[in-house]
């Protein structure tokens, strides 16, 4: 440490005259020891966490405490695997069982789901048989029976007949390329709704996906590589039925209309098939229509 | 004590990356994930070196910082340009991991007798193995 006085009085020299001639080892020696001051600092540092490298300029020696950096590095490489795992975690919270548990639990409800929709066509056709017996009591009640019979069909609550068109969507049979967008390989419930709503625009008294009949609280949705109708899980093909004028086939063929759109879909393979038939038999809605949340208001009120 | 310090150092980066309030968007974790690579090996390389007595703080410092951030920006480019560059990443780097884990595990192995590199891993002894 005597030395970097030395070192630092060489600096401010030229304003006071040439320096005192020294023998060329003792200068060497000054150079050198004026180095170490300047490099102390940090080789104090490095001294003091054991990192400082022994002999200067010699690679082979090491820093008595080297696992220190890698200590400190590893402090970054944990918190990335930290960070990484939530991340990873977050992206996919449910593992294989949940998946299997999920699965069961969907089946054991579906199967609970159509059991009790075979009970309430059950209930409804004994509704029906009580209905018939209480119209032939007099003349009120063979109105009532009639007027119920007509709301029946309007609810789309009985099978219903005539002349309509048969719509079949298919998925495409080819695995979509690499780098190619799989989205306009198959039939998506957006087409299935734009499908109804236009045989609908176009004047049909009775749509249906698949035999769910299309009633006023029904839903079209995607799950997973399914459509939900109705809450019923169905798959490709779809078939969509509509009972109506003729103009049901011109309303999809329409220019820019929904037979248009599903160029996409026709042009990878996908079907889109229109029939026109004179009688079309579409199936009555068989879920609930219970009301548990609304309550009718009073007519004039 | 060495050994227990790098593995003081991962549970508490572990620690970190579980509870800082911020997390990695979907889209960087690639990134991140082949960073992370680059960096164990930057530390398995370090380890090799400190066993075999070569260990450089220089070395090490720029060859970690360096990796990480080549490493995750080459998968980057890659990204931008439709190549996926990380798999050279990835090749190169799980074969140094493999070949960096093979001469720490010799090392430990050598000989009988005198003290193990385990042990003066442990005691930091920094006598030349």
């Amino acid at each position: 440490m005597d030395s970097a006085p030395i070192a630092e009085g060489k600096a401010p020299a030229p304003e006071g005259g040439p320096p005192p001639p020294a023998p060329l080892g003792s200068l060497e020696k000054t150079l050198e020891e004026g180095l170490d001051s300047r490099l102390s600092l940090r080789q104090r540092v490095w001294h003091g966490l054991g990192l400082e490298g022994g002999e200067k300029g010699e690679r082979a020696t090491q820093p008595a405490n080297w696992p220190l950096p890698l200590a400190l590095a590893c402090v970054i490489l944990g918190a990335m695997v930290g960070l990484q795992y939530r991340t990873q975690a977050g992206d996919l919270p449910v593992h294989l069982d949940d998946r299997r548990k999920t699965l069961e639990l969907v089946r054991t409800l579906e199967g609970e789901r159509n059991r009790m929709s075979s009970e309430i066509s059950e209930l409804r056709a004994r509704l029906a048989d009580l209905e018939q017996a209480s119209a032939q009591v007099g003349t009120v009640g063979k109105q009532l029976q009639e007027q119920l019979a007509r709301s029946r069909v309007e609810a789309g609550l009985t099978g219903i007949q005539g002349p309509g068109i048969v719509v079949t969507l298919s998925d495409s049979p080819r695995t979509p390329p690499l780098n190619v967008d799989p989205y306009f390989f198959i039939v998506h419930d957006v087409d299935l709704q734009a499908l109804v709503n236009e045989l609908w625009s176009a004047g049909a008294e009775a749509v249906s996906v698949n035999d769910q009949r299309v009633v006023a609280r029904t839903s079209i949705r995607c799950v997973g590589p399914t459509v939900l109708v109705n809450g019923v899980r169905i798959a490709a093909p779809y078939v969509v039925k509509g009972i109506g004028p003729n103009d049901l086939e011109t309303a999809l063929r329409m220019p820019g209309g929904f037979l248009d759109s599903m160029a996409p879909l026709i042009g990878n393979g996908g079907e889109v098939t229109i029939n026109r038939q004179a009688e079309v038999r579409i199936l009555p809605f068989e879920g609930s229509l219970a009301f548990r949340y609304g309550r009718a208001v009073e007519e004039g009120k | 004590m060495g050994l227990v310090l790098i593995l003081l150092g991962l549970v508490i980066g572990l620690a970190i990356g579980f509870w800082v309030p911020f997390s990695l968007p979907v889209t960087a974790a690639k990134y991140v994930s082949v960073a992370f690579l680059a960096g164990l090996d930057s530390v398995l390389g370090g380890a090799r070196a400190g066993l075999e007595s070569k260990f450089d703080l220089g070395v090490f410092v720029s060859g970690f910082c360096l990796n990480l951030i080549l490493a995750g920006g080459l998968t980057w480019l890659g990204d931008l340009l439709g190549v996926e560059i990380y798999q050279a990443a990835l090749v190169t780097f799980g074969m140094r991991i493999f070949l960096n884990l093979g001469y720490i595990r010799r090392s430990f192995l050598k000989k009988k007798g005198e003290p193990s590199d385990l042990e003066r891993l442990i005691s930091l002894d920094s006598r030349p193995l």
